[in-house]
């Protein structure tokens, strides 16, 4: 399908405000994380938002973890 | 029999840190990393696009401004840290909080070092130059172009003194906090021809040296050479001034 218009793509098909909700900013173990929810009710660790170096090192707070 | 229980301990305890490693082998694809005392560097990561007063969809990568500011406060205000390093591979993003990051960077009392790997577009410009000292990969890219507006823009003559009013803003931060000129800035800024279907300039690493936008070519090991160089030189002038 070729669209052919001056309005922006996310104009014609807005984002789901469930996608919105998926995502959370939350405190784990006192540091900030960025989570998704998974379909279990569980929440996967996206990135974490530190700045200190040592915090990248450690497991618990790895990308990818369930917590 | 007293003999042979830590013995057993022993194994359990190596059973369950092995099985740890092989559950994080098959969910991330890699084994776990040393751990290291505390650290005197921190480090902030600006990548994707800079998130500012809208938030983006979910599929897009961003770094929202709300989270920085709270951390370069903590970091100016933890005497532990010493000194900062900006890692930059950004797309660009809202103005005003691109802005607001670089002042907040630019106005630290610590020494900070950014380095641009990849990409430091547009907004990327004035956080890469707030810094006390930049470098940027031989392969990285900054495009300097001028700012555009999306959503309603009402046709007025206005508008237009508003987006050059906004434009002059970057365009005094850049020039102030690096050595490179107004004139050529502006010249870069308004090229014609380097980028296709766009006005503007894509600088690569050794040319952003050259016109002065940059302090120096490098990755981490001269960033954090750097940086430390620098904290150095913070104490001493702490010293004298007592």
């Amino acid at each position: 399908m070729i669209l052919y218009t001056p309005l922006s793509e996310s104009d014609i098909y807005p984002t789901e405000q469930k996608d919105y909700d998926k995502c959370q900013t939350v405190n784990y173990q006192g540091r900030m994380v960025q989570v998704e929810k998974q379909d279990d009710g569980s929440f996967r660790i996206l990135q974490l938002l530190s700045t200190d170096p040592n915090d990248y090192l450690d497991n618990s707070f790895t990308p990818g973890e369930i917590i | 029999m007293a003999d042979k229980d830590p013995g057993k301990q022993d194994q359990n305890d190596d059973q369950k840190t092995q099985s740890s490693l092989v559950q994080k082998i098959q969910q991330l694809g890699q084994s776990s990393v040393p751990t290291a005392p505390d650290s005197n560097i921190h480090v902030l990561s600006i990548i994707g696009q800079v998130e500012g007063h809208v938030q983006l969809p979910p599929q897009n990568k961003t770094t929202k401004y709300e989270h920085l500011i709270p951390q370069i406060v903590a970091v100016e205000q933890n005497p532990k840290i010493e000194g900062l390093i900006i890692i930059l591979n950004t797309v660009g993003g809202d103005v005003e909080a691109g802005l607001a990051l670089s002042e907040m960077l630019a106005s630290l009392s610590k020494p900070t070092v950014s380095i641009v790997l990849g990409g430091g577009h547009s907004i990327g410009v004035p956080i890469a130059v707030s810094a006390s000292y930049s470098y940027i990969a031989p392969s990285a890219t900054m495009t300097i172009h001028p700012i555009r507006l999306t959503g309603l823009v009402i046709g007025v003559p206005q508008t237009f003194e508003y987006l050059d009013k906004m434009q002059e803003r970057v365009i005094q931060f850049v020039t102030s906090h690096s050595n490179i000129e107004e004139k050529k800035f502006k010249e870069l800024m308004f090229e014609k021809g380097n980028l296709t279907r766009d006005i503007g300039t894509n600088v690569i690493g050794t040319d952003a040296v050259k016109y002065g936008l940059i302090d120096g070519v490098g990755g981490v090991k001269e960033a954090i050479k750097k940086l430390n160089e620098l904290i150095d030189n913070n104490k001493q002038e702490g010293k004298m001034i007592q």
